[in-house]
């Protein structure tokens, strides 16, 4: 594929995706390659004296402590590992919920049909009332999948973890679209509606490289030991 | 210590932590760490192949480029960096002579060829769109696409969900579509 065509294939409005994706990938790279390669020239030139031109224009003068921060880094991930906790599942999981920012990203592709509830339940939910949000989000006459997750985190945010569950549960039925966030949600819904057993089968969705998934084993490790 | 010295003096786990950074875009400590082996690379390539300094310069430059590329997309993992170091950079200077010489040929056959740079098969409306574009989005869009990062990480990252980076993302292309099409 030739430039012009690369071009029309990423502008079209119904481009492949998979080709869209592909095209700005080399782009992105070849842009961000060519700003790497002038910075480091920059750095070759300043801090050792070498050009594409000549060989060394001066003697090497610096040289940087680097371990420092790889050092400091490992510390850090050391204390991590070291602390361990002596509070319950259902604190640890309160304290999850509360700590955790929850932002609805307005309606997906696709929804172009206004509905006054929606709007103001999503805003509602931005604004953190999630009272609010879950009476806007249960008028809406044909929720979406997008609506239905939503409310679930509202009920969740308000202690409501029954209706919390329903909702997650019917999210987790109808969409994989937030698949790795409902595992993280129901297994704290679970846990807060002291249904052990359930938010164990959910947190063992959660595998390596999956959001949520360090804090998801400390979970299942307080679950364990209270079992 | 044999590990280190034949990477560099990176430790694994630093060299796990430069790779870590090198996906979120930070490419300071990958800057600190190479850097110091140009010179030597370059100096290398001179006396073996008998490169001029230019060459042997942009080979290593090359090399480097595509040393990152290679650890963001885990491609190349600790083990004898030193070494791969030097062989990537002849590979490249060698690349590069070919590609001159085929060059040369072709200009035989058209007249006006426009010179050749890293970002010559970008249109121009993207380049420009970039620069215009948010520093969020050129973030995002970056650790993505010049990281190879997953959405999810970048949702860990930022304390944010993987539905609310997707959105985003979505957005951000959106974004620079519009820009672009202002220019083309």
């Amino acid at each position: 594929m030739n430039k012009a065509e690369e071009l029309n294939t990423f502008m079209a409005p119904d481009a492949d995706m998979d080709k869209m994706e592909d095209i700005l990938k080399t782009w992105v790279t070849k842009v961000n390659d060519e700003k790497l390669r002038v910075e480091m020239a920059e750095a070759l030139a300043k801090e050792q004296g070498i050009s594409k031109s000549s060989r060394k224009l001066y003697k090497l003068r610096q040289i940087r402590p680097l371990l420092v921060a790889a050092a400091s880094i490992v510390l850090l991930i050391g204390f991590f590992y070291l602390y361990t906790s002596d509070v319950s599942p259902s604190h640890l999981a309160t304290q999850y919920v509360e700590t955790q920012t929850l932002q609805h990203p307005g309606s997906f592709k696709g929804v172009s049909i206004v509905n006054q509830s929606r709007t103001q339940g999503i805003i509602a939910f931005n604004n953190g009332d999630f009272k609010q949000a879950v009476i806007h989000f249960e008028e809406i006459s044909a929720p979406n999948d997008e609506d239905t997750y939503y409310l679930g985190l509202a009920h969740l945010k308000v202690g409501q973890y029954k209706d919390a569950a329903v909702k997650l549960e019917q999210s987790a039925k109808n969409t994989a679209r937030f698949h790795e966030e409902v595992n993280w949600f129901l297994a704290l819904t679970y846990v807060l509606d002291g249904r052990s057993a359930d938010a164990l089968s959910y947190l063992s969705k959660i595998k390596k490289g999956d959001w949520r998934f360090e804090d998801a084993q400390e979970l299942i490790h307080t679950l364990n030991k209270i079992n | 210590m044999l590990m280190e010295s034949k990477n560099f003096g990176l430790t694994e786990a630093s060299f796990g932590q430069m790779v870590l950074n090198l996906k979120a875009n930070d490419t300071r400590f990958f800057r600190q760490v190479f850097l110091k082996q140009f010179e030597e690379t370059v100096v290398y390539v001179k006396r073996e192949y008998q490169a001029n300094q230019e060459d042997a310069y942009d080979a290593t430059m090359d090399a480097l480029l595509e040393f990152r590329n290679r650890f963001v997309e885990g491609k190349l993992t600790y083990g004898n960096l030193r070494y791969l170091f030097t062989k990537m950079s002849t590979q490249m200077y060698f690349r590069n002579i070919k590609k001159r010489h085929n060059h040369f040929e072709d200009l035989e056959k058209i007249p006006q060829l426009p010179k050749e740079n890293a970002t010559d098969s970008v249109p121009e409306s993207f380049k420009s769109a970039w620069q215009t574009l948010g520093i969020k989005c050129k973030e995002l869009l970056s650790q993505h696409y010049y990281g190879s990062m997953r959405l999810t990480d970048i949702a860990i990252e930022s304390s944010s969900s993987p539905a609310t980076v997707r959105k985003k993302k979505e957005r951000c292309i959106k974004k620079l579509k519009e820009i672009m099409l202002e220019t083309i």
